[in-house]
């Protein structure tokens, strides 16, 4: 389980839990962000931008720390060199 | 353009009272233009700041009130549109709710539906931008998803205006249809539902459901843990300790067998739902929208290139904004200027009537000084508009995050402090940008730092009386970036104290670039031209007609001027005024910070706009125009003033004093006149601090 703010872009993994206050969980669930959702990090300097489903989001790099996620069954770890 | 709410009590009974609800970015604006045509109305919720834009239009011979809710994601108490939104829902009850969604990205827009649908009103579901999904290979069986959802759905292409039609087919039939409220709300997993029923048989026994509180959603948002339908339930039925103990367990059951966060659960609960609709009625080729715009993207937002790329679009709507704005308002400007003219040149009575000079100097100037203004925001909301429709804004907030961040602000505040260095009215108006009120806030109360175009002529004035030319553009600089270097420190410090605890929630979509529509730019642009014009004006007017009249009145004795110059004469009149007297009053005061009374005085004349803080040192010091003569002015002030003087106004100058259209614009904006007159004492306490200290360090270091 990492913070979603260490996926290295390329990869896919799937959301475990959501770290933060009922604000942030009710904010991210509104987008579909929601533990079960997989997601793959397309940008991840600054702020992240995650693909989930068709839908291209951003994320603070605050709130993605807070975003734990796991690497997605076949997918490379998060922490696994470059992608393929 | 009407003035007068269309929702006037007046209205006829069978009137129909539509809702347009969708999430930001489905083409809900778009949408309503078609729906209503030219027929809107652009006012206020009640007691928020939030926009309300209300249309009408005639269906077989009935007329429907289209009002348009802010764009939301959901309906929870997270921020003020969803409140908003929420609230209008539930009180006003409207026979039918559009919900406007993004076809090619049905899952997340359909969230919203099934909050609406919650909410027991009849939904019809306007499938927009259905073009794009089809061209992406994404076919969805309307008629499906229709029974599986429980809500009407029409397909619309708004911005072609396909569509229409059907849709307000839709909306007259389904209110036909369902008279008292909506279908029955989707149905969830049986441990919620039974907690629900329970919940609501509980609540039932208070009494009946008071107004805006309909039982199965309040039960409903209790177990989420709404704050807002708690306080509401508190305060009508007297906080009874058996509900609040009935809530709490209930909660504890649900989440201890699902394992999870009641608020996941039933977000959750709701998805579950959508996705398993979505898989009946929805077949995906491949999702393809997105390859183009994520080809610009790898130019636009990446690494090395994202911010010099932003950097130059923030230039060229500078450029845009003042560019092509400025020699625009001169020309309105000297339009004025020459009303007033000839309003002298016919004016029937003697040439030095009170009544000439209250329509010229008072009335006339203060229009003015309004109108000045209104190239530089037109273009400047045009510009938005462009940014905001072509999908750019998203990017602009993810390539400056990263900075803007560390002062505590959203990566979108970015944009009014640059077009502060402008002038701060559109600035201020540009926060709306940003959907946070604490950002906004924030954004606002620290522009005035930012040293606008129209405190140039006072730097240009003191840095060539006083400095020998080579100091000049140093020192001018270093002026600025005090400036700025002040504005990011003060943000940093209101962040932390007034307020602390809130870290900004950085999360937005990022939608794929659209070509904007010349229309939907043009017509945003006059929607807000419009609000600016009526909003200031009526105040900026009263302001200006005070102003004239503290510099006029009263009037010197004819004998103490007789034989004087004309300057001389002015500048005895301004002296002999009440600005002139409060000048001298507050001399001992302003002693400390270097100034005498007749800076003094010109500064309560810059009051009314920085630039005439130029024409009235001049006049106070009867120098002659400073625009024709300026070597005359600097004569005089060197004769005056001592160089440490001059700092300590140029100091005061760019810190205090934000000027009364800028006061009038934050009220406005803010939604309270409290911000406004927060902004004018604390900014005027920090620049009388500043200046004081550096003159009287500079004192004691005899300079």
């Amino acid at each position: 389980m990492t913070p979603l703010s260490q996926l290295a872009e390329g990869h896919t993994a799937t959301i475990v839990a959501i770290s933060g206050g009922v604000r942030l969980r009710r904010r991210l669930a509104a987008l579909g962000l929601l533990p079960g959702a997989q997601l793959r990090m397309l940008r991840n300097h600054g702020p992240v931008i995650v693909l989930l489903r068709s839908d291209r989001l951003i994320l603070g790099r605050g709130v993605a720390s807070k975003v734990l996620v796991a690497a997605a069954a076949g997918a490379p770890a998060p922490s696994a060199a470059k992608p393929s | 353009m009407n003035d007068a709410p269309l929702s006037s009590p007046s209205a006829a009974p069978h009137r129909l009272t539509v809702a347009l609800a969708g999430n930001p970015n489905a083409g809900k604006t778009t949408l309503f233009n078609r729906l209503t045509g030219a027929r809107q109305h652009v006012g206020n919720y009640p007691g928020v700041t939030v926009e309300k834009k209300e249309g009408l239009f005639r269906y077989d011979g009935r007329e429907i009130l289209v009002v348009d809710l802010p764009g939301t994601y959901s309906l929870t108490a997270a921020s003020l549109d969803e409140r908003v939104a929420r609230q209008f829902i539930l009180h006003e009850r409207p026979d039918v709710v559009v919900d406007v969604v993004d076809a090619s990205n049905l899952e997340r827009h359909l969230y919203l539906a099934v909050q609406l649908r919650e909410l027991g009103v009849p939904v019809v579901l306007a499938l927009n931008m259905a073009d794009l999904a089809d061209a992406a290979g994404c076919l969805i069986d309307a008629p499906l998803l229709e029974r599986l959802l429980g809500l009407r759905i029409v397909r619309t292409v708004a911005h072609k205006g396909e569509g229409v039609a059907e849709l307000q087919a839709a909306i007259v039939e389904t209110a036909r249809r369902f008279p008292g409220g909506g279908p029955p709300r989707p149905r969830y997993d049986r441990r919620v539902e039974a907690e629900i029923e329970a919940l609501a048989a509980l609540l039932a026994t208070f009494g009946p459901p008071p107004p805006g509180l309909p039982v199965e959603w309040t039960a409903l948002k209790l177990l989420e843990g709404d704050e807002d339908v708690a306080r509401a339930v508190r305060a009508h039925l007297h906080a009874p300790a058996a509900l609040t103990e009935a809530v709490a367990a209930a909660i504890g059951r649900l989440e201890k067998h699902f394992g999870d966060r009641v608020e996941t659960i039933l977000a959750d609960q709701r998805y579950g739902i959508i996705s398993g609709a979505c898989q009946e009625a929805v077949r995906r080729s491949a999702a393809q929208r997105h390859s183009t715009s994520d080809r610009i993207d790898d130019i636009v937002i990446s690494r090395p290139l994202g911010l010099p790329i932003f950097l130059l679009l923030m230039y060229l709507v500078f450029r845009l904004t003042f560019g092509l704005g400025d020699p625009l308002g001169a020309l309105i400007e000297r339009g004025f200027h020459w009303a007033g003219g000839a309003l002298a040149a016919v004016w029937p009575g003697p040439r030095d009537s009170a009544w000439l000079s209250l329509l010229r100097d008072g009335v006339l100037r203060g229009v003015g000084s309004v109108l000045v203004f209104l190239p530089n925001i037109l273009l400047l909301f045009a510009a938005i508009a462009v940014l905001e429709d072509s999908g750019y804004m998203a990017r602009a907030a993810f390539v400056m995050d990263q900075w803007m961040h560390r002062i505590g602000l959203h990566g979108k505040s970015f944009i009014p402090l640059l077009l502060g260095f402008g002038c701060t009215v559109p600035a201020v108006m540009a926060t709306r940008v940003l959907e946070s009120r604490r950002d906004r806030l924030v954004t606002m109360l620290v522009l005035p730092l930012i040293s606008c175009g129209g405190r140039l002529p006072i730097y240009t004035m003191l840095l060539g009386a006083f400095f020998p030319p080579a100091w000049r553009t140093p020192m001018l600089l270093g002026l600025y970036l005090f400036g700025v270097a002040l504005a990011l420190l003060l943000a940093k410090l209101l962040r932390s104290t007034l307020w602390r605890g809130e870290e900004p929630l950085f999360v937005m979509e990022l939608p794929p670039y659209r070509l904007p529509t010349v229309r939907g730019v043009l017509l945003h642009t006059w929607e807000r031209g419009w609000l600016f014009v009526r909003k200031a004006a009526t105040v900026i007017l009263g302001l200006s007609i005070v102003l004239w009249v503290l510099t006029s009145y009263p009037k010197a004795p004819a004998h103490t001027l007789a034989g004087l110059p004309a300057d001389q004469a002015r500048a005895a009149q301004l002296a002999y005024s009440a600005a002139g007297r409060a000048g001298h009053a507050l001399e001992p005061l302003l002693r400390p910070a270097g100034f005498d009374w007749k800076a003094a005085t010109a500064l309560l004349g810059a009051f009314a706009a920085k630039e005439m803080f130029v024409a009235q040192m001049s006049i106070v010091h009867a120098a002659g125009d400073p625009d024709a003569a300026p070597a005359s002015l600097h004569a005089t002030l060197r004769r005056n003033y001592t160089p440490l003087q001059a700092v300590a106004m140029l100091l005061f100058c760019l810190i205090s004093l934000p000027c009364v259209m800028t006061g009038v614009v934050v009220a406005r904006e803010s939604g309270a006149w409290r911000w406004a007159l927060l902004q004018l004492s604390g900014l005027t306490l920090l620049a009388y601090i500043v200046a004081v200290a550096v003159y009287q360090t500079g004192r004691a270091l005899t300079l």
